[in-house]
């Protein structure tokens, strides 16, 4: 059985899924940043590690495009999240659930 | 008018830390972010540092396990050096006693900042005072340099101090690392 996503995983699987046939890096860390709502904040250099070690896990695919002027002609990167991804997501979800259905949230001691 | 771009050396300090088939994609995706979104809302200076920060970010990623280690090493060095120069108590060095302790205590401090779990307020307080170290080393080698009697025994301390400030400096944010690691 393949190891539970960490939160940081599913952060950038959620991002790259939110962000649908336009999944590229950029927008990927947008929306890493929009999760974050400013609390914290995030490097791009977190996000590709990330996203490199999901494609190397068969969690999300990439596919190399043609670049455009706004980007210096550069290429561009698209991903999308595989059905292990998917799957690995969904168990991440159903663990997290099951966990929290135990707990009373917020907690009383936190006054 | 012609946009300015991201600072030259540091596109090219980024395409040296990345392997050859993200190197275009990657430095697109910044370099639209960079002219799209943070010159306009950060103006020119501050999206500059965006940009540096985006880049060295990617240093762990490349050398993060040799960093740790030489960084280990380094501080420890500095440790053993300044508790030994402490003990001793050279004379005529009254001065010295103090910036042994000072490095010392902020080795001690680094450590725990690196290697605790939970390092709380640690972290900031092993930042400023690495950024304070390397100020302190500067100065030192700057003084060495063009003194009339050069000392190889502080032109040494100046460098490894240098070297290790600055390994820390990259090593400790440690946001990458704590972000990714696994459940």
């Amino acid at each position: 059985m393949a190891a539970l996503l960490g939160t940081f995983e599913q952060i950038v699987l959620l991002a790259v899924m939110i962000s649908g046939d336009e999944a590229y890096g950029r927008s990927v860390l947008r929306a890493v940043e929009a999760s974050f709502a400013g609390e914290r904040s995030v490097s791009a250099g977190a996000i590709y590690a990330t996203l490199d070690r999901m494609e190397s896990e068969g969690l999300v695919s990439s596919r190399l495009e043609r670049g455009t002027p706004a980007r210096g002609g550069r290429a561009k990167r698209f991903y999308r999240v595989t059905s292990p991804g998917i799957a690995a997501l969904g168990e991440a979800k159903s663990t997290l659930e099951r966990m929290w259905r135990g707990v009373t949230w917020p907690r009383e001691e936190m006054g | 008018m012609k946009q300015a771009g991201p600072p030259k050396l540091m596109e090219k300090l980024l395409k040296s830390l990345l392997p050859e088939e993200s190197r275009e994609s990657v430095s697109g995706d910044l370099y639209e972010e960079f002219c799209d979104a943070k010159v306009p809302t950060l103006g020119p200076m501050r999206a500059r540092l965006w940009y540096a920060r985006q880049v060295l970010s990617f240093v762990p990623q490349k050398f993060g396990s040799v960093l740790a280690l030489t960084c280990l090493f380094t501080w420890m060095s500095g440790m053993w050096l300044g508790l030994m120069d402490l003990r001793l108590r050279h004379p005529g060095y009254a001065g010295r006693e103090l910036i042994a302790g000072l490095i010392v205590g902020q080795a001690a401090v680094t450590l725990a900042a690196l290697y605790l779990r939970r390092p709380g307020w640690l972290r900031p307080l092993a930042l400023v005072g690495c950024a304070g170290i390397l100020w302190l080393a500067g100065r030192a080698l700057a003084g060495v340099l063009t003194g009339a009697n050069p000392e190889g025994y502080v032109l040494l301390i100046a460098l490894a101090l240098i070297v290790q400030s600055v390994l820390t400096l990259l090593i400790l944010p440690g946001l990458n690392r704590r972000l990714t690691q696994r459940a």
